[in-house]
């Protein structure tokens, strides 16, 4: 409401007129409108405007509109249009009807979700055979190579496997060995528990990466039928959510016309709409999934189900708030299969709720659940954690952090802090922390994503065992262990460039009394480029009370030769399109070349219709602007042939100028993967470092830009 | 059904640059194109610059159309695309201001809209608020979509309308 004339705001009458209020400000609004007539008349005007809008008369096109199109035609003109195939998306306009919905399944059947990329014939090809293969299958795949991956000889095939339990992992799949026509050869076999399997091809060194231009390569296991699995269909829709939505949508469309009866498709369709949709829309989605819950759900009730049929029924009743048919569901899914982790999860909650109060209770519950469902729940070890710690049962809290620490390593600095507040388990914690560390850094290539060249990955490993060593550290100084712990430190301090890390191991050297790591650390923070120059002037301000001037300046000195060798080590060096035409925003054509003008760059490579990407316009403006004050160049480049839609308003808009890739020939070349992907190229405009986020792109690039300029750039004072 | 097997043989034969099957095209959905893009340009000349350029380009342009929307949807959002595109063009020329807030009202507002004065202020609002007024209030559009073809998601679509409406609302009023 309007505090001053105590009315509606106009755009909360706005919202009310398109029905978006929720119900108490709507109720609100209403009670308002009963006794207000300047309110009631600013909704009518608003209705009839649209009203009125849709009735003015609109042109007609000229007469010879047709004549001028076809001789241009016939001219030789060609018009590059902003084309695009959206999945249609709304109720009225474009729903896939029974006819169509019986189309699509058949397309599917036969061929389109088998393989196959949309790829030129001179792109790079991936091909399974058989093209539908069973799981447990033996498949060949053949591997036509294209630029990026055309001089090698062996080359390396790695899947990310999605498995019908609805896990997955990403390992190497097999070798591919040239074969006497030139193409790349592999047989696999496919695990029996696969459902659905992406793939990508890369050098020996896992470097260079043939990703399909994003797309990667796919495989769904089909039955004996040549239908693809359910499994198969709901893990595509898993892996592709985040990375093209539409094509999700598309498959569990497709899922839901293929396996019509699937309790599972249905609510996995749902959650994919409430994402997508709102307002009326999303409230008319909402009314037929009741109906069709009722339905489904009803012939559920009649005979035995499977576990997961009726663990999706207490999952799609409760996101469609239907509280009566859910209970029922959760009564049954509970009684029939006490360990399927939705019954797990439910079973946690009622432990939490009826033994509330009587921590040994609840924790010899979770115990006795965790062991009779294979310990397998996360939700279940945080609540049993939570639950220890607080009751100050130590035995039980470092148990359920050792199986916290099992389902993911990546949690043992977080476990590892918290177990430390209990004093008696200070080297129990040291030795879980050394053990997940020795782990983590003998793993040969576990965790590595599929897009991920292998130094990408090793520097990411490097970061997270310096976080682990922080840790430990923590708890060796609690032991009393006061040389163990400034080992760790050191090594978590120089194995990698994380200011969060030496802001921790600063305090920590303090706690020891180690003043000389202690200035060392605040050197490194001081050179770090993401440091403002006020911060800098504090740190140095600190260190002065240790040592001189001439000590600091020579220690930021050494702190920065340090920063370039590690970032550096990770440097490659790789060729791009240099000559690829790039649109300006004068309709003019250039080439890479003349923009880079042999100077250290950063390229940023925005997909113009990526919500995600456009997400980040604010960070990677103020990294370009970061950048230009340091001197290094920054070119914005735009895949397609369209300005950037967003320009036109104003917010977010793409830094300017903006080139564009008009023939995606850059696309090709980057493989964009990252939204966007930044580059940064040094003076010879080879590809030094693919970033994956604006901060590290700032480090990497003022590296790079040390390497070829002796004198300090960002001098600490 | 305004589509039927018709189509995709039409689609087929535009592709192959069959300049029948592209005037048949347009004879079905050019006064769509023209009514979009002069909805969203408010010129006469631009719309019929976007209809050319729609036309001219769509044997090529065709080659992406892979059927999984609608082809008068499919035609629609390349339609809108285009003219969006043009807008942009005008924009880096004129350095349009686009900044629609307005003050809160106090007067009261007419419910009765004249047509003349409403083509008028349409043709005056900021492109970025006409844009998302004429999608959403004509065309149909919803905020999801909208969103997704100029960028801002849905709420900066809805942002946009309310205030299209606040100045509307306000410009109608002066004209009265």
């Amino acid at each position: 409401m309007n505090r001053i004339f105590g009315h509606p705001t106009f755009v909360a009458l706005s919202r009310y007129a398109d029905g978006e209020l929720d119900s108490r400000r709507r109720a609100r609004v209403a009670s308002h409108l009963v006794r207000c007539a300047r309110c009631r008349e600013t909704v009518d005007f608003i209705h009839a405007l649209g009203e009125a809008a849709r009735s003015l008369p609109a042109p007609e096109p000229p007469a010879d509109a047709v004549e001028r199109f076809l001789a241009r035609r016939a001219s030789g003109e060609r018009v590059i249009l902003p084309t695009a195939d959206p999945v249609p998306l709304e109720t009225g306009r474009g729903r896939i009807g029974p006819l169509v919905a019986a189309t699509v399944a058949a397309l599917i059947a036969a061929a389109v979700l088998v393989t196959v990329p949309r790829l030129d014939a001179e792109r790079s090809r991936l091909e399974f055979s058989p093209r539908r293969p069973e799981a447990g299958g033996r498949v060949t795949v053949t591997y036509t190579s294209g630029a990026l991956l055309g001089g090698e000889d062996v080359l390396v095939l790695r899947a990310r496997y999605r498995y019908r339990g609805g896990t997955q992992e990403t390992l190497e799949v097999g070798r591919l060995a040239r074969d006497p026509r030139g193409d790349f050869r592999a047989e696999i076999t496919l695990p029996d528990s696969l459902a659905y399997a992406t793939f990508a091809v890369e050098d020996t060194t896992g470097e260079k990466i043939d990703l399909n231009h994003r797309r990667l390569w796919e495989v769904l296991v089909h039955d004996r039928r040549g239908r693809p699995l359910f499994e198969a269909l709901r893990e595509r829709t898993n892996d592709l959510v985040g990375r093209d939505w539409e094509l999700a949508y598309e498959t569990v469309q497709a899922m839901t016309d293929l396996y019509p009866n699937r309790v599972e498709g249905w609510y996995t369709r749902y959650w994919l709409e409430s994402s997508i949709f709102s307002g009326a829309t999303l409230d008319s989605l909402r009314d037929e999934h009741r109906e069709r819950l009722a339905e489904l759900a009803g012939r559920l009730d009649d005979g035995p189900a499977p576990a997961s049929e009726i663990a999706a029924v207490v999952l799609f009743a409760s996101a469609l708030g239907d509280a009566e048919r859910g209970r029922a569901a959760i009564e049954r899914l509970i009684s029939e299969a006490p360990t399927h982790p939705v019954a797990v999860q439910l079973r946690t909650s009622e432990y939490t709720r009826e033994l509330e109060g009587d921590d040994a209770a609840l924790l010899e519950a979770y115990e006795r659940l965790w062991t009779e469902s294979g310990g397998r729940s996360r939700e279940l070890a945080w609540v049993a954690f939570r639950t220890a710690r607080s009751s100050n049962d130590s035995p039980a809290a470092l148990r359920w952090g050792e199986r916290l620490v099992q389902l993911d390593t990546r949690e043992t600095p977080t476990i590892g802090e918290a177990l430390l507040r209990m004093p008696v388990l200070t080297a129990e914690v040291g030795r879980l922390i050394t053990e997940t560390l020795a782990a983590l850094e003998a793993g040969a290539s576990e965790g590595r994503k599929l897009h991920e060249p292998h130094s990408r990955w090793k520097f990411r490993v490097s970061r997270e065992a310096s976080r682990h060593r922080v840790a430990l550290a923590r708890a060796l100084l609690a032991e009393g262990d006061r040389d163990a712990a400034l080992e760790a430190l050191q090594l978590a301090t120089t194995q990698s460039w994380d200011p969060e890390v030496f802001r921790s191991a600063a305090a920590l050297f303090t706690e020891i009394g180690d003043a000389e790591s202690m200035v060392r650390a605040l050197a490194r923070l001081a050179v770090d480029p993401a440091t403002t120059p006020a911060e800098a002037e504090s740190l140095a301000e600190s260190a002065s009370r240790k040592v001189s001037l001439d000590q600091w300046r020579a220690l930021t000195g050494q702190a920065e030769a340090e920063y370039r060798s590690l970032m550096l080590r990770r440097a490659v060096s790789r060729r791009i399109g240099m000559d690829t035409p790039l649109r300006g925003p004068d309709g003019s054509r250039r080439p890479l070349r003349d923009l880079i003008d042999d100077e250290i760059t950063l390229v940023s490579y925005w997909s113009c219709f990526c919500g995600p990407a456009l997400s980040r316009v604010d960070d990677v403006r103020q990294l370009n602007e970061t950048l230009e004050m340091l001197g290094i160049r920054t070119v914005v480049i735009a895949n397609g042939s369209l300005p950037v839609p967003p320009s036109i308003d104003g917010a977010p808009e793409l830094p300017e100028p903006i080139y564009m890739d008009e023939s995606g020939e850059l696309g090709l070349d980057v493989q964009p993967w990252d939204v966007p992907q930044l580059f940064i190229l040094d003076r010879n405009g080879r590809v030094r470092f693919e970033p994956d986020d604006p901060e590290l792109a700032l480090r990497q690039a003022y590296a790079l830009l040390l390497e070829q300029q002796p004198e300090p750039v960002l001098a600490a004072p | 059904m305004m589509e039927c097997n018709g189509i995709s043989g039409l689609v087929q034969r535009t592709r192959r640059g069959d300049a029948d099957a592209l005037e048949e095209l347009y004879a079905r959905y050019g006064r769509m194109v023209y009514r979009i893009a002069y909805g969203l340009t408010q010129s006469e000349a631009d719309a019929e610059d976007v209809l050319q350029d729609v036309f001219a380009g769509l044997p090529e342009a065709l080659r992406s159309f892979e059927g999984r929307s609608r082809l008068r949807d499919w035609l629609k959002t390349v339609a809108t695309r285009r003219s969006l595109m043009l807008l942009r063009q005008k924009r880096l020329r004129r350095e349009v201001m686009l900044d629609g807030s307005g003050a809160e009202p106090t007067e009261r507002a007419e419910p009765v809209i004249d047509r003349i004065a409403l083509q008028r202020a349409l043709a005056e609002l900021p492109d970025a608020l006409r844009v998302v007024f004429i999608l959403k209030e004509v065309e149909g559009y919803s905020h999801e979509e909208i969103g997704r073809l100029i960028g801002t998601g849905a709420g900066g679509s809805a942002s946009r309308l309310h205030r299209a409406r606040n100045m509307l609302r306000d410009r109608l009023k002066g004209s009265a």
